[in-house]
């Protein structure tokens, strides 16, 4: 009798876990690498997915296809997708997410509603682009070189990381952080295409949920300095005027990612209620190229830090301003306005009040190295 | 002594305490603070770990006045045979609503986050096989699993101090801003989360130490887990913005799910798994204190042969529920159960002690 009833259990325990209800499997899934989405002239969303296709023999490579889907929302399009390819399409693998200028400029939250929502949305490790015109046509050129488009991009997005361009590394969840916080804005990698290829444009910046403006790739690595950041390397090259005696100009490239950058930011409130921040960075340069004749010797090199120190710091103040312009809280001097001084914070109104704000920027550089060459 | 139980020691009592205390509530205090204490949060948490601590010198001073005796015990006592066994009954029918009440919620949040597909019933009764063979056993298997399990706590603290690597820590400033009258709100809503602890007033008889270090025990096991949950609402709260808080009900499995392991996505999954055990200990404790009242209200040496219809009452309470809304009303149900019942009973009782207390001495 014991024994019956202890085989029944097994059979029962057997029956009901395995399995159970929630099993996913591979070989039937279509997984997304990367996803585009932009704003149709008929405001709806166009969904355009790379699904990467199980090679058929195996030692073969895979491949991907590229799938188009308009729908009134981001689940709507991803629905509508759905009917078109075979099985069953996953975004569980999705790297990284165009998001079209257009669409941009209608404000994230909608488009982005759905990442947040569903646990099974990977959210921890997706990068976000913005495309300067249309992403879906950055998805469809289905393969650069020997990449294939998803690949291509999120070593695209890491080189730019590394240059600089873009740092620190902005996820879906920072994104989320700064969607959510009135004293914070942030900005996003802006690419576009250039004949065939995919080029880095700069960085998009966003007010509140918006697009709202633009830098170019060297404001950009100036931005990331201005955070007190830095990806490995940030590169700037200068047509500086040093000889006194010839008028010849000569180039200088130069490398401040190197090194720490030290930072100071102070936001303070005058008695009368203006907002003042104080922004000075101080780089350390390690020079990679000089294309002129003055020997680089110690009073050369003074007037070469102090040309280039006044330099950069008209090329941040034009940051700023851009960034003013744009209303792009990237700093955070609202949430320190939030935090430290809260009775002022609610009198303003940060989305005017922001442009209002007192910027006193100073960026010192100072060569350290000049390479194995004077 | 009413059963053949051996004692459990000190530092098992303190895992114990611990176990059942920590549960599903901690999963969303960050997000109920939202509406009140908001960077206050904190505050809020210690508030109501006092609370609790001033609960729990009540219990102990109830109970050292009957020493070798549980809570139905002293009930039986002190309201005499028909008073008590009514109270009895209705300890009984708290037990299983929380039991109940708890193992709804994290069956909640698991089909919210992981098993979207399974239907409640499985989990319920995957739930239950689970906690119906610890609860038959004794309290010394109870005690040894607690404690086994206390080693997962580790993972947990670890995983939600990987969080603070994301940490703003102005997020959280400031403090003050709601005032202190709302921190003291937010201190309600934090004390659900507290519950568990009334287990002491069973296990009490059972513990291997004099009566003031059970107190001291006791007073540590409250003030881990406060220290515990202001760690995870300061880290939720400088991880999350408050307009963040106030979308994500469990900010904590979010905050996991944010984190970027690299070689792994969604780390909420092996969270929950960690996290599971826990609760299935706090489950265990209310369906152990229910089975314990059964056996006194029968008057039977064991309480074994009781636990599987607790299990059943609390697998079929719990299936009870279905909309969001009737969920709410059973949180507040049972919020305003705990308040009757782990403070309201237990302060007259101890009063009704005090003047009884002679005739106690003689019985015992």
């Amino acid at each position: 009798m014991k024994r019956i009833f202890d085989g029944l259990l097994l059979f029962i325990i057997i029956a009901l876990t395995t399995g159970c209800w929630d099993h996913e499997y591979l070989k039937d899934m279509n997984l997304a690498y990367s996803i585009a989405f932009d704003l149709t002239k008929d405001h709806k969303i166009k969904q355009t997915v790379e699904l990467i296709i199980p090679p058929e023999t195996e030692q073969s490579a895979t491949k991907n296809e590229i799938h188009t889907a308009t729908g009134f929302s981001t689940r709507g399009a991803s629905n509508e997708l759905r009917n078109r390819v075979r099985g069953n399409m996953r975004v569980i693998k999705n790297g990284v997410q165009l998001i079209g200028k257009s669409l941009a400029i209608n404000g994230l939250d909608a488009p982005m509603d759905v990442n947040f929502r569903d646990p099974k949305n990977p959210t921890s490790n997706v990068r976000m682009l913005i495309a300067d015109k249309e992403a879906g046509d950055i998805v469809n050129q289905k393969k650069i070189g020997e990449l294939k488009i998803g690949e291509f991009l999120t070593s695209k997005i890491t080189s730019l990381e590394n240059m600089s361009l873009f740092y620190p590394p902005e996820t879906m969840d920072t994104v989320f952080h700064s969607l959510k916080d009135p004293g914070q804005d942030f900005a996003l990698p802006l690419i576009g295409m250039e004949g065939d290829e995919v080029a880095a444009k700069g960085v998009a910046l966003f007010h509140d949920q918006y697009y709202s403006g633009m830098l170019d790739t060297e404001q950009s690595i100036l931005l990331v300095l201005l955070k007190g950041k830095t990806g490995g390397n940030a590169r700037f090259t200068k047509t500086i005027d040093i000889g006194s005696t010839d008028s010849s100009r000569s180039e200088l490239s130069y490398n401040v990612g190197k090194k720490k950058i030290k930072r100071t930011f102070k936001v303070n409130v005058a008695n009368n209620g203006d907002v003042h921040v104080t922004l000075n960075i101080k780089l350390r340069a390690i020079l990679e190229e000089y294309t002129g004749t003055h020997l680089l010797d110690d009073k050369a090199i003074a007037r070469l830090n102090q040309e280039l120190s006044s330099m950069m710091t008209s090329d941040a103040k034009d940051v700023i301003r851009e960034l003013q312009k744009a209303k792009c809280d990237i700093f955070g001097v609202g949430r320190k306005l939030i935090a430290y001084h809260n009775p002022i914070w609610k009198q303003k109104n940060w989305k005017e009040d922001y442009q209002k704000v007192h910027f006193h920027t100073n960026v010192q550089v100072s060569i350290i190295d000049t390479g194995i060459t004077q | 002594m009413a059963q053949d139980e051996k004692f459990m020691s000190p530092k098992q009592q303190f895992l114990f305490i611990i176990q059942a205390q920590i549960g599903v509530g901690v999963l969303s205090i960050p997000y109920k603070l939202s509406e009140t204490a908001k960077g206050g949060g904190g505050i809020s948490v210690i508030m109501a770990g006092i609370i609790t601590q001033i609960i729990i010198l009540m219990m102990w001073a109830l109970m050292r006045k009957f020493p070798g005796r549980n809570l139905f015990q002293i009930c039986l006592q002190l309201a005499g045979p028909i008073v008590g066994r009514m109270l009895i009954i209705c300890y009984i029918g708290y037990f299983l609503f929380l039991g109940a009440n708890i193992m709804l919620s994290a069956i909640e949040v698991l089909s919210r986050w992981i098993l979207q597909e399974t239907p409640k019933w499985v989990l319920l009764g995957l739930f239950s096989i689970m906690t119906f063979y610890l609860a038959r056993e004794k309290l010394t298997v109870l005690a040894r699993f607690y404690s086994l399990a206390s080693g997962l706590f580790i993972p947990l603290i670890i995983f939600v101090s990987y969080g603070l690597t994301q940490a703003h820590i102005e997020y959280m400033f400031p403090i003050m801003e709601t005032g202190f009258w709302n921190i003291l709100r937010g201190t309600k809503d934090t004390t659900n989360s507290m519950y568990g602890f009334e287990v002491f007033l069973i296990i009490f008889p059972f513990i291997d130490a004099s009566d003031k270090q059970k107190l001291f025990i006791i007073s540590m096991s409250n003030l881990f887990v406060t220290l515990f949950y202001t760690f995870v609402v300061c880290t939720c709260l400088m991880v999350f913005t408050s307009d963040q808080l106030r979308i994500i009900p469990e900010p904590v499995i979010y905050l996991v799910k944010s984190l970027n392991f690299y070689i792994f996505d969604r780390a909420d999954i092996i969270f929950l798994s960690i996290w599971s055990i826990t609760l299935v200990c706090s489950i265990v404790s209310y369906c152990y204190s229910a089975s314990i009242g059964l056996s006194v209200l029968f008057k039977q040496k064991n309480h074994r042969s009781f636990a599987p219809y607790v299990q059943i009452a609390i697998y079929f309470i719990a299936l009870l529920p279905i909309t969001p809304i009737t969920i709410h009303h059973f949180d507040q149900m049972a919020e305003f159960a705990a308040y009757l019942f782990i403070a309201t009973i237990p302060a007259v009782l101890m009063i009704v002690s005090l003047f009884v207390k002679r005739k106690a001495g003689r019985t015992v």
